[in-house]
């Protein structure tokens, strides 16, 4: 079983603590760390021991694939494993769009969660099938337009979700 | 005073009119409601007409009852049973489809949506000559020779000069009796015009999405139709590739690529200079997109295409913005921070099936 979420989670705190310390009216904090050949950035407004307010989630392997066909194949099979693995959030994910000339795939929760005056959902966007962009999005009806939001998850959440990203880019 | 039907009829259509337009609001945001009838009908279904008819008084046959029997007595002398059906719960349907020309259902679109009738631009009107045979002469093509007027002039000649025997009926034309027809060309200062619709059909635009443009476009050809006779409509589909395609392709296809929009207008920029120069052609182009564009710079290379090759050659352009299951994208905002000095661009916002009664307002309502 991966732990790179649980060390991840351990370096967010300490981030947090250390950043906090230098500038108590912060808005936002980051990570940026690599280990084994990926890239991680993480943004986040607070976390504390039981859970994180985050803004995105970033993943990058640093050895690159060159064959578009290859790319393509790639993002068809890592859509797959998050539709399959990625279920911990209340909200599935579901494949959109795959676009085999930009080497993208876009995954939203689906269906998004509604209430009265907006939808809610999560976005995951790979590219070249090297890196993963994690988001939570909003759209409000009366402003008919999409704003980027944070997400509360807990600490065990959040580190099941960097495991099951990393997954992605290790395979 | 005898009364001709053809004032009763006119009248009865003066009341379906007034109804359909009445709900007409209703009619564009259930499009299935109108049905198509070959390529000029439609059919509408009309609630709550009373269609006229003959009621028979009770003249001769009112009165007290005289036979045998008392008050209260079946008629068929067996006690009735009472009956084990229960009463139905729903309100009876009394629809009654009335049938209506596309010129007759524009007509109602542009009174009830007010929209001003076209002028279409000033250099696109194309001359074309239209031939009418108008008279006879006695001197033109073989092919042209007219044989009842042929005979009837060898027949006048033979009595006039005593050759036609009543005995033995017999005409022979000479070519002093042929007769030809004969024609004349006149010019017909004729509007071209193209509709060219493009859509996004990436993985965010669903069936319901592809419904609404499915009801906006029937609207807008139909007032097209109208204002213009021989309209073209061309087709084009995108993702992140765009393609013409046919009109059931266009409304069928699914397809889950990404979305790059340049690559729509890109196309539409060349059918245009290859097909449709603007000095001949009213050139519509519409686009209906959830507005979510892959990328910001596809945005500006979007504008530069709009600016530089499809706004100044169109008389409208016109972008739908529908909402999809996540909601709708900055497409529509951008248009509006970046080309909104340009009077040929049109934008609409349509979040639901009861958007496009405006909507179409929006597109039509200028009059372009």
């Amino acid at each position: 079983m991966s732990t790179k979420g649980k060390s991840i989670y351990g370096l967010i705190l300490d981030e947090r603590n250390q950043q906090k310390g230098n500038s108590a009216d912060q808005q936002y904090f980051y990570l940026n760390h690599e280990s084994a050949g990926l890239q991680y950035q993480v943004k986040f407004v607070d976390a504390q021991k039981l859970g994180i307010e985050l803004d995105y989630i970033s993943i990058k392997r640093n050895q690159s694939l060159e064959e578009v066909a290859e790319i393509n194949e790639m993002l068809s099979v890592q859509a797959q494993k998050i539709q399959e693995s990625v279920t911990f959030l209340l909200e599935d994910f579901k494949l959109l769009e795959l676009d085999k000339q930009n080497k993208r795939a876009q995954l939203r929760s689906y269906p998004p969660y509604a209430d009265d005056d907006a939808k809610y959902y999560y976005e995951i966007v790979l590219d070249e099938g090297n890196a993963v962009h994690f988001q939570r999005y909003q759209f409000i009806r009366q402003e008919k337009r999409y704003a980027k939001i944070t997400s509360q998850l807990t600490a065990e959440t959040f580190e099941r979700l960097i495991d099951s990203l990393s997954d992605l880019l290790d395979s | 005073m005898l009364l001709n039907i053809d004032n009763d009829y006119n009248r009865f259509r003066q009341i379906i009119k007034g109804k359909i337009k009445d709900n007409l609001k209703k009619y564009i945001s259930n499009g299935e409601m109108v049905g198509r009838k070959g390529k000029d009908l439609v059919s509408i279904p009309l609630p709550q007409i009373d269609i006229p008819k003959f009621r028979f008084g009770n003249n001769g046959r009112g009165g007290a009852g005289e036979g045998e029997g008392e008050e209260g007595t079946p008629v068929s002398g067996q006690e009735g049973e009472e009956g084990s059906g229960k009463a139905g719960n729903q309100p009876g349907h009394h629809l009654r489809e009335v049938e209506l020309t596309l010129d007759e259902l524009a007509e109602i679109l542009g009174d009830e949506l007010e929209l001003p009738n076209i002028e279409p631009k000033g250099k696109k009107q194309i001359v074309s000559r239209k031939d009418k045979y108008t008279g006879i002469s006695s001197v033109g093509p073989e092919s042209l020779r007219h044989f009842k007027r042929t005979f009837r002039e060898a027949l006048k000649r033979q009595i006039v000069t005593g050759q036609f025997n009543f005995e033995k009926p017999q005409v022979v034309p000479i070519r002093d009796d042929f007769r030809y027809r004969t024609w004349k060309s006149t010019a017909m200062p004729e509007s071209n015009a193209v509709i060219i619709y493009m859509m996004d059909v990436s993985g965010s635009m669903w069936d319901d999405q592809k419904h609404i443009v499915r009801l906006e476009t029937f609207w807008i050809d139909t007032w097209l139709q109208y204002q213009y006779k021989g309209l073209e409509t061309r087709y084009i589909i995108h993702d992140a590739q765009a393609q013409e395609v046919d009109r059931e392709t266009f409304f069928s296809v699914r397809e889950n690529g990404g979305t790059v929009i340049s690559s729509a207008y890109n196309l539409c920029r060349q059918l245009i200079e290859k097909e449709y120069p603007p000095e001949e052609w009213n050139i519509y182009t519409f686009h209906f997109s959830d507005g979510d564009n892959w990328s910001r710079e596809d945005n500006k290379n979007c504008a530069e295409l709009l600016k530089e090759h499809i706004l100044p050659k169109v008389n409208l352009f016109g972008y739908g913005q529908v909402e999809s299951t996540y909601g709708s994208g900055e497409f529509i905002d951008f248009l509006e921070e970046n080309l909104k000095e340009y009077e040929t661009l049109v934008l609409s916002y349509i979040p639901d099936k009861e958007a496009i009664y405006d909507s179409i307002r929006d597109f039509l309502g200028k009059g372009k």
